[in-house]
């Protein structure tokens, strides 16, 4: 059997964990109906209760995963929230950072803690499981060794919306419904993502030049400079909070606005040299890694 | 200054590649977001000129066009059709080739969304293509091809006035056409990035782009297909 680790960040500079228990919940790990219910509560994006729901989605879908919830850095009562919900439900890691840092820079150390797995899959901490779409996912790694990274689809409840079909740098056009096979999206939105372990061996980790936004443009160029392939999985779905993400609200924790300078030279750069014939590995690394 | 670019920079430091987009009047916003982001991106690596030439008739422009480039010194003329969507790097995908003749087409704009043109038989060199004739959504071509053609390079006779065509029709010969036939009778070959031309979008109410079953033989060009 395939060993997978499960990374999911959490960060939260809002403190939504007093709201007079609208939203509250039990710590212990709730049943997949009680959380499919709870998404119909107009709160129940609440933290740290819907950061619950998350992880117990995963863990009862998925209970063989091995996953690590890590957090930098929350608010004292949504960590104290977590601590409880770890402490009763159990059943994964939970790594408290003692700063705010990159989201990436979280995903790494997860990475490499556990590089000997064979996927890892990445899973915001609003998206819920609904069912086992990594099962789905595996079949597809082990029929195509070329497969690197699947995205299943994501949406907040009305499945003629999908949300992680992302304007991308190269194309605006969505993949209208039920999805035009050959739909253009070379940029997925990484709400939840699974990589086939190699992947990251290769680039020895997720690009981390960027502080939350704008990677996952590069997922495709990085695919293809290792003769890999990157694609949609519409069989496997996931729940997420909302259609849209936070990331150019004004105050954005995200740092959109301050790095999105940054990746127009970079995509650039990258969109030339794919053109061109000569983007790399080892362009890319060069790009979209720090040391 | 970028790495990259440097090295593009002086490797086409003699190419001057005019763009030009024959139209009428009125232009889709979908095209003109790609050509300024195929502009914006290539003005730092080419010595780029533009030459936008309207008017009703296709021939004229056409024609219009390849003076113009002649007049700014182009040693390459990118034509593209005013109802194409296309990747900004397009241009650096088909410079690479180093050819006399190399484009990418795109699909009718039907349910079946077939590509545009007629390839030679058995002339796939993946991802290159022989092609018999081909439309001009997005095709480079070298001057110095222009300077093997009597004017005018672009026109729409009548079928039956061109006996190599061997047909009695009462129909006109659509100019890309016309160009095709007069270019291989000149002894150039005509070449399709097939790679490329699915990522040639054919603007009408939405995008469409050559449907999957079509290019299938191209391994690479299902990175971003659905499973």
């Amino acid at each position: 059997m395939s060993k997978i680790v499960c990374f999911v960040p959490t960060y939260s500079p809002v403190d939504e964990a007093v709201r007079n228990g609208i939203s509250t919940r039990p710590f212990t790990r709730l049943p997949q109906n009680e959380i499919l219910a709870r998404l119909q509560n107009s709160h129940g994006r609440d933290k740290p209760w819907m950061y619950m729901d998350a992880i117990d989605s995963i863990k009862n879908v998925r209970p063989d995963i091995q996953l690590v919830v890590a957090d930098a850095k929350s608010t004292e009562s949504i960590r104290a929230g977590l601590s409880s919900h770890h402490m009763q439900a159990g059943g994964y890691i939970l790594e408290f950072y003692n700063d705010r840092q990159s989201q990436w820079k979280l995903f790494n150390d997860v990475y490499k803690a556990h590089e000997d797995c064979d996927y890892f899959v990445y899973s915001s901490s609003d998206v819920i499981w609904p069912a086992d779409w990594v099962a789905e996912a595996t079949k597809e790694f082990e029929k195509n060794p070329k497969l690197q990274i699947l995205f299943p689809l994501v949406s907040c409840g009305d499945g003629n919306i999908p949300c992680q079909v992302a304007k991308g740098p190269r194309d605006e056009d969505p993949i209208p419904p039920p999805y035009d096979p050959h739909g253009k999206a070379p940029v997925l939105n990484a709400y939840v993502m699974i990589f086939r372990m190699d992947f990251l061996r290769a680039y020895g980790g997720y690009p981390n030049v960027f502080r939350n936004c704008f990677t996952e443009s590069f997922l495709a160029y990085m695919c293809q400079a290792i003769g890999g392939e990157m694609r949609l999985l519409p069989r496997g779905w996931c729940w997420h909070w909302s259609l849209g993400d936070k990331w150019e609200e004004n105050g954005s924790h995200y740092y959109f606005n301050q790095e999105h300078a940054l990746f127009q030279t970079i995509i650039n750069s990258v969109q030339m040299a794919q053109g061109a014939g000569t983007l790399t590995k080892e362009v890319l690394r060069k790009k979209l890694y720090k040391a | 200054m970028d790495e990259i670019l440097v090295e593009l920079r002086e490797k086409y430091k003699d190419r001057h590649v005019v763009v030009a987009w024959p139209s009428a009047e009125h232009i889709d916003c979908r095209f003109s977001d790609s050509l300024l982001e195929l502009v914006a991106q290539n003005l730092s690596v080419f010595n780029l000129g533009l030459a936008h030439t309207i008017s009703s008739r296709i021939t004229v422009n056409r024609n219009q066009a390849v003076e113009k480039a002649r007049s700014l010194g182009a040693t390459d003329i990118l034509f593209i059709d005013a109802d194409s969507r296309f990747p900004a790097n397009g241009l650096l995908q088909l410079i690479k080739h180093d050819l006399d003749i190399v484009g990418a087409t795109t699909c009718r704009r039907n349910e079946e969304r077939v590509p545009v043109g007629v390839p030679m038989e058995g002339a796939l060199q993946a991802p290159l293509m022989e092609m018999r004739m081909m439309g001009f959504p997005f095709m480079l071509i070298k001057m110095h091809v222009f300077d093997a053609l009597q004017k005018p390079y672009f026109a729409e006779p009548p079928r039956r006035l061109i006996p190599a065509m061997n047909l009695v029709s009462d129909e006109v010969v659509g100019e890309d056409e016309y160009w095709c036939h007069n270019v291989r009778a000149a002894g150039f070959k005509i070449w399709c990035d097939m790679r490329l031309s699915t990522e040639i979008g054919h603007i009408g109410t939405d995008v469409k782009y050559i449907a999957q079953e079509h290019v299938h033989y191209l391994e690479s060009v299902k990175t971003t297909e659905a499973l």
